[in-house]
């Protein structure tokens, strides 16, 4: 068990360090001279020299990175070009906000997702299950950046029962959060209901039935936690989709968060903070990742073995 | 093939024709009409006029041909690409491989969108960096999966009779690993074109993509969210438009993969 847990964080460490690695190398993408890019070709040569040294690219790229994770350790980020802050000060409230938007997608998805996903394989092959595939393999296609605004058009404009944009307001956070978790909800039913399917036909739950136990507590007590597994690893990677996707969600519904931060730093050309972002939301997702297959290494001895 | 899949058939090569033949339309997706602004779909203009007075219909198709052009660089480039990888690394072991598989841990613990995104919006707009940024993640998924088959193919009597012989590598890999390995790689790349009719029309959508007066599914999207209150019709109609292909090609991809059976190409494997 201890030998799984050590071997996972190695892993786990690794990872994390060539996705540092690489979002450091991202900075060097910048066609041309960055620092010209950064600060338009008005800059003086002297506002130039000092950008480059603040930034460090006067140096070999090797003591860049060196010095990169040596900041990093200290949980320096930099400052933002734009505003002048210090990024770690810009960012904590915008995680607060996306970490508030991934919790109520993921609400959502696994609101719908599980009940559904549990009902469309109990009646495998008949009318819920059919409509249950159908309404899926709709709501997996739908591109959010459509969903959004006919989610929009149809509650905000049409309805007016929500904000069309913004999180000042009350219930503001639900079209986002239906916008981002509707398709997740699609796949972990998907999921679920594949899952469930496995271990329907098992013999412990013919055991189960047989001895006459009550067909809610076969389904949940004895299915569903036999099904857990595959479901969590899903729900794991969701949250990579959850973290990606808020990106365009916040966009649309001009949510205060990381992903709008993003997309805003890359208007303003404000690298730094466009790499400290792109950093926080990868790490986040490996780290959930390694947490979720850790998790299930406890759960399940079998995933330990492999 | 079931009629659901059969449709997606017909969209899909539908969207391919209209996307091959628009230079022989004679469209004009750039003609500017001031009467015509934000006029919705009529008789005459069966798509409606947008923002500018342009004809939606046209613009549409030449978003469609957009997609299309990026699909057509983008999974072919990165299937070819991940495949190499893939495959040389299964071939070489070692090092390299150790090498190579730590480099694909690393691309694949990126949400895939978050990389592209990030790396369109540092290269700067246009249809050569979308090219770009979206092969750069891609190519990860082709190389994992190569490299995964290459592994079982290396051992079998055939290959290791081709050695003995005295074949040269490239030869080997070229006649006897990859055309054991084609057919799961061609069915990520049907699965992927949907990927990256999206990935294009996500970026184009923030702004990171194909520029104006080009036209994207995206950016047609986004000008739609603006003038949304006044002129429905200019977000429904790309939307719709992008989402009948995402549905064809999921469709599509599910009906493939139904057929190729993975249990039934594994049990053409060796037991290791």
């Amino acid at each position: 068990m201890i030998g799984f847990l050590l071997t996972r964080l190695f892993s786990l460490a690794a990872v994390a360090l060539g996705v540092v690695s690489l979002v450091f190398l991202l900075l060097h993408l910048v066609p041309g001279d960055p620092v010209e890019v950064m600060l338009g070709e008005s800059a003086t040569p002297a506002d130039r020299g000092e950008l480059r040294r603040s930034l460090g690219l006067d140096q070999p790229i090797a003591v860049q990175w060196a010095r990169y994770l040596g900041k990093l350790s200290h949980g320096q980020l930099g400052e933002s070009l734009h505003s002048r802050e210090p990024i770690v000060e810009l960012v904590t409230g915008r995680v607060r906000a996306t970490a508030q938007l991934g919790a109520a997608a993921l609400v959502v998805s696994i609101a719908i997702g599980l009940p559904l996903g549990v009902g469309a394989a109990l009646r495998d092959g008949r009318r819920l299950d059919r409509a249950a595939l159908a309404l899926t393999a709709l709501a997996m296609s739908i591109p959010s950046f459509w969903l959004g605004p006919m989610l929009i058009l149809l509650f905000s404009i049409t309805l007016g029962w929500l904000p069309v944009s913004g999180r000042a307001e009350a219930g503001a956070i639900v079209l986002p959060a239906l916008t981002l978790g509707i398709p997740l909800a699609a796949a972990l039913t998907r999921m679920v209901r594949a899952s469930m399917l496995q271990v329907l036909s098992e013999d412990y739950l013919r055991t189960a039935r047989a001895k006459g136990l009550p067909p809610a507590r076969v389904t949940v007590q004895h299915a569903l936690r036999n099904a857990a597994l595959p479901i969590m690893t899903v729900l794991g990677l969701q949250l990579g989709g959850v973290l990606a996707g808020a990106i365009i969600t916040e966009t649309i519904f001009q949510w205060p968060g990381l992903g709008q931060l993003t997309i805003e730093s890359i208007q303003r050309r404000d690298y730094p903070v466009v790499q400290a972002c792109v950093l926080i939301i990868s790490l986040t997702y490996v780290v959930v990742n390694a947490a979720t297959d850790m998790l299930c290494g406890l759960l399940d001895p079998r995933v330990r073995m492999a | 093939m079931s009629a659901a899949a059969r449709l997606s058939l017909f969209v899909l090569i539908g969207w391919a024709a209209l996307a091959a033949l628009a230079p022989l339309l004679r469209l004009t997706p750039d003609a500017i009409s001031l009467p015509e602004i934000m006029q919705p779909p009529s008789w005459a203009s069966w798509l409606g006029h947008d923002d500018l007075g342009r004809p939606m219909a046209d613009r549409l198709i030449c978003a469609l041909r957009t997609s299309l052009l990026v699909v057509g660089i983008v999974v072919p480039l990165s299937a070819a690409s991940g495949a190499a990888v893939g495959v040389a690394a299964a071939w070489r072991g070692g090092l390299f491989d150790a090498c190579i598989a730590r480099l694909m841990d690393v691309f694949l613990a990126f949400p895939g969108t978050l990389l592209a995104i990030a790396m369109a919006g540092l290269l700067g707009p246009g249809i050569g960096n979308v090219v770009i940024a979206l092969t750069a993640v891609s190519w990860v998924g082709y190389a994992r999966m190569a490299r995964a088959q290459a592994y079982a193919v290396k051992t079998r009597e055939h290959v290791h009779a081709a050695r003995v012989l005295g074949t040269p590598a490239p030869a080997i890999l070229l006649r006897h690993v990859l055309p054991l390995i084609a057919a799961p790689l061609l069915m990520e790349a049907t699965l992927g074109v949907a990927g990256v009719i999206l990935a294009e029309a996500g970026l184009s959508f923030l702004g990171l993509g194909v520029q104006p007066p080009s036209a994207s599914l995206g950016a047609m999207l986004r000008d739609g969210t603006a003038y949304m209150l006044v002129a429905p019709h200019m977000v429904i109609v790309p939307g719709l438009a992008l989402l009948a292909l995402m549905l064809a090609c999921n469709t599509l991809g599910d009906a493939l993969q139904h057929r190729l059976d993975p249990r039934r190409t594994l049990s053409l494997m060796p037991a290791a």
